[in-house]
């Protein structure tokens, strides 16, 4: 990452402000988006998907393309791109559709304004399943507006005229136009209705679906030409860091500033209040020291004497709060599914097995902590930010700083990572607030790796308990599953101690097993950390735990685990999850987005027949399975492991097998299913954060321990299932390869040693 | 709707066979019935809340909480994703969908423990368990 200033940035090379997007279409050229296009009439969100989105969904071309005279097609991506390449699979698929040269395309990034562009928050892999369809038209519309646009130059009737390749050619005389010549007039036509539009066979792709598309934004990343949050920089930056109460609750009772102010370079120290409860995305409060450069400032803040007050959660320890959680895990709970008759079930059952399971606090971690750029001019907030959630950023930093909305632009930058962090602006208003502080002067807040582990939005700890009972012939007849985890909803409603149906709908309540007797029950849990989504939510858990323990009942029954896996997920069939209790579905409808128990089964024996499942293992090698349905994908995980005579582990192999319905970007889907295994690998082996006194016991990645190379699978397959009908429901892609992985590895490591893993990390589990 | 209707004749027919042949009972009519209801109450659960982790959790958390104090959602909502009334809006919306869809999971839990006692032959306790799914879904 490199440091750049932002108003010579060229417009379309990694990100561009508003201003700069449309001085960079005005210079010279004639464009399909002609000014500023009216907003789209809003969407009402009254159904399922994007049309549940806030702000929905538009498709008017207008907003989304631009075509210079030179023939320069500009796309306008409202997705934020945080690695997963939708910067380039968004663009990809209107230029399919558009029949454009991807050579001639640009990306520009669009700023924060859903009104204009529809729903941007990027979260719940649903960037491709939501806008999909409407990029489609996107692309199409602008398609036909050229062809008309031709046809109306040659007067000749539009059926005789085609797109193709950048070019319009008129079929019976063999004339062409490029699409550069055709930009302006086909710019003052109508868009054409929707149902009017010819959208391309599937056949006819050329970069949807294919290989055949590089990272948009690759060259710029490998060269430092990126700009991240980190890097944001304009004319007369000042710096900022905030020393933040150490115990989530607490408050600055008094603070002394004096000394911070003696260090050279200190401009000023700001006092943060504290965010009211609910917190939501509020800033945590505390003390800011503004300076001429982050090292002064770092130094400065080092230098504040202050008293904290740490408030309700200053006893708040893992090791206690474990123990809680398993009192809970032990006791009957708040039912949320039943089916049958679990408790005489057991009775009467040949075997009873039970387990409970503990997956600790997790930190996103982005490589490139939370980042901002704020300035106030004549009453006008400009922002540059690696939020997630440009819309929400947008809104509370008007509201905080009591300026209208209409007068806020927020400029959304490349994201080193986000993984659910970004999607909270509490380190933008930050920025705001100190900005506002030192007269609209642009102020950068940066968070040190210290700050983020230690003031995060922690992915939840959970103690998942589950009991089994086992048939004369090793089949299961009865499972009841407690899951006790503080909830994310603690953010928003303070006395929240349930899960919320979006949370039990992860992998809780909708996991399709055939079993006549099944029972979930969700105890209390009180947060005392402030609790926020991460990559893959609270499937982790769940399917740590679910897939860990089909294991050992495979163990128990004396079956091979994979075989086992497969007769309890059951026969091929089509599964509502509503008739299972599950009242999120992913927001979609469950008529088009059924569980369909046969592609778990077949991503199940895919990974499985990828790795060899069966082969003779040697001593200290074994090989795990598991298998998850989420974000409406179905993902299965292979693991190879090794352990040596000290306990070490290594993994020499895992298979990943994903069906994702129809994909748009392959090459970009195994680039996540390798990154999420990667990801799961660290959750498997070392990461946790933990609490003592209420504070994190990690400081950096030496203590909160991501992969490393020397950790990492030394070999990732992935299978793709392949999906060619365009017209099926697409799947998430971004998320669902994670939740598999850490059970996968924790199996192969049963498999290798006869050790159970029923803790995550697995750490120095294995030299014990 | 044709779904919604194919579920609750699934249902039905489903409770029909469980509840064996020719011993339909007149829980059993109340259980189909309630189940149709829940079904169609579950779907819009699932429309209010929506696919983004950010808008179920604050929409479902606000939901949860003011249909467990037994209030109307407080306006404003706790982040307005969007105009501050139609994310408000949108927020009473999951909540009446039984709060959040928490109380719908919550009562189709209940009636399936209905649906055993209806399949044992224990009509007081499946009425019971009708009853006590009505309450958690609000009448």
């Amino acid at each position: 990452m490199s440091a750049r200033t932002l108003d010579a940035a060229p417009a379309g090379i990694a990100n561009v402000s508003r201003r700069g997007l449309l001085a960079g279409i005005g210079a010279g050229a004639l464009v399909l988006a002609v000014g500023i296009p009216p907003a789209a009439e809003a969407q009402q969100p009254k159904g399922f998907g994007a049309d549940g989105m806030p702000n929905g969904w538009r498709d008017d071309p207008k907003l989304f393309v631009a075509i210079a005279e030179d023939g320069t097609v500009t796309v306008t991506c409202h997705r934020q791109e945080m690695g997963q390449g939708v910067r380039t699979s968004i663009p990809m698929v209107v230029a399919d559709e558009l029949e454009a040269d991807w050579s001639k395309v640009r990306v520009a990034q669009a700023w924060a304004d859903e009104g204009r562009f529809g729903n941007q928050d990027t979260d719940g892999s649903r960037s491709l399943r939501h806008f999909f369809m409407p990029m489609r038209r996107v692309g199409a519309s602008a398609r036909a507006m050229l062809e008309q646009a031709a046809a109306n130059q040659w007067r000749v009737p539009v059926a005789q005229v085609r797109a193709a390749n950048h070019v319009v050619t008129h079929a019976p005389t063999g004339r062409t136009l490029g699409y550069g010549a055709l930009a302006k007039a086909a710019a003052e036509l109508p868009v054409p209705a929707r149902d009017t539009l010819r959208l391309k066979d599937p056949s006819a792709f050329r970069y949807i679906g294919k290989d055949a598309t590089g990272l948009i934004d690759n060259r710029d990343i490998t060269t430092g030409k990126a700009v991240y949050g980190i890097d944001a920089r304009v004319e007369g930056t000042l710096y900022a860091v905030v020393a933040r109460p150490p115990v989530f609750g607490g408050k600055a009772v008094s603070f002394d500033g004096s000394e911070a102010m003696k260090v050279p370079g200190v401009l000023k120290v700001v006092a943060i209040d504290p965010p009211a409860i609910p917190s939501e995305f509020q800033p945590l409060g505390g003390v800011a020291v503004v300076a001429r450069n982050t090292h002064a400032a770092m130094k400065g803040r080092d230098a504040l004497k202050i008293t904290w007050e740490d408030g309700p959660n200053a006893s708040y320890s893992s090791d206690t709060y474990r123990a809680a959680l398993e009192e809970a895990a032990r006791k009957p709970a708040k039912v949320v599914r039943n089916e049958g008759d679990v408790d005489k079930a057991m009775a009467g059952a040949a075997k009873k097995v039970e387990a409970e399971y503990y997956i600790p606090h997790l930190a996103q971690a982005p490589l490139e902590p939370p980042a901002a750029l704020v300035r106030i001019v004549d009453g006008r907030c400009e922002a540059w930010a690696c939020t997630q959630a440009p819309q929400v950023t947008r809104t509370r930093l008007a509201q905080r700083l009591g300026i209208p909305e209409d007068r806020v632009t927020v400029n959304v930058t490349l994201l080193g990572g986000g993984f659910g962090r970004k999607s909270k602006p509490d380190f933008v208003i930050e920025a705001g607030l100190c900005s506002k502080a030192m007269d609209g002067a642009p102020v950068k807040v940066t968070w040190t790796r210290e700050d983020d582990l230690h003031h995060g939005f922690y992915h939840t700890v959970s103690v998942e308990r589950i009991e089994a009972g086992l048939d004369a012939s090793g089949k299961p007849v009865a499972w009841l599953h407690r899951s006790a985890a503080p909830t994310i909803g603690s953010i928003f409603a303070a006395d929240m101690k349930h899960e919320l149906p979006f949370e039990l709908g992860m992998g809780l309540v909708n996991t399709p097993f055939a079993i006549p007797n099944i029972r979930a029950e969700n105890p209390e849990a009180q947060a005392h950390a402030r609790i926020g989504w991460f990559r893959a939510v609270s499937n982790i858990p769940h399917a740590f735990a679910i897939q860990s323990f089909v294991a050992e009942l495979a163990h128990a029954a004396g079956r091979d685990p994979k075989d086992y896996l497969l007769e309890v997920i059951g026969p091929a069939r089509i599964v509502d999850p509503v008739a299972l209790g599950d009242v999120w579905n992913h927001g979609e409808d469950p008529k088009r987005y059924p569980i369909d128990t046969g592609r778990l089964r077949r991503v199940v024996e895919t990974a499985a027949a990828g790795i060899g499942w069966g082969r003779p293992m040697p001593s200290g090698r074994g090989l795990g399975i598991a298998g998850h349905y989420s974000f409406v994908t179905y993902v299965a995980v292979a693991a190879e492991v090794e352990v040596d005579g000290r306990g070490r582990l290594s993994i020499p192999r895992v298979d990943i097998a994903v069906d994702c319905g129809p994909q748009v970007n392959p090459e970009r889907v195994r680039s996540q299913m390798e990154g999420a295994v990667v990801m799961g690998a660290g959750i498997a082996t070392s990461a946790a954060i933990t609490f003592k006194d209420g504070r994190v016991e990690q400081n950096n990645y030496d203590s909160y321990e991501l992969t490393r190379i020397d950790t990492a699978p030394r070999e990732i397959r992935v299978h793709l299932l392949p999906s060619n009908d365009y017209a099926q429901p697409l799947g998430g892609v971004g998320e669902p390869g994670l939740p598999p992985v850490a059970p996968a590895i924790a199996n192969a490591v049963f498999a290798a040693t006869g050790k159970r893993i029923r803790q995550l990390p697995i750490r120095d589990q294995l030299t014990a | 709707m044709v779904f919604r209707k194919l579920l609750a004749a699934t249902a039905g027919a489903f409770c029909a066979l469980a509840a064996g042949p020719g011993v339909a009972s007149p829980c059993t009519d109340q259980i189909g019935a309630l189940e149709a209801r829940l079904n169609d109450t579950a779907t819009t659960a699932a429309a209010a809340s929506s696919g983004g982790q950010a808008v179920a959790a604050a929409r479902e958390g606000q939901a949860m909480e003011a249909r467990d104090q037994n209030r109307p959602v407080s306006p404003p909502p706790a982040v307005p994703f969007q105009a501050e009334g139609r994310e408000a809006q949108a927020t009473q919306r999951a909540a009446e969908a039984g709060g959040g869809g928490d109380r719908v999971m919550q009562a189709k839990a209940t009636l399936n423990r209905a649906r055993s006692f209806d399949a044992q032959g224990n009509s007081q306790g499946c009425m019971d368990a009708v009853e006590e799914a009505k309450r958690q879904i609000g009448n």
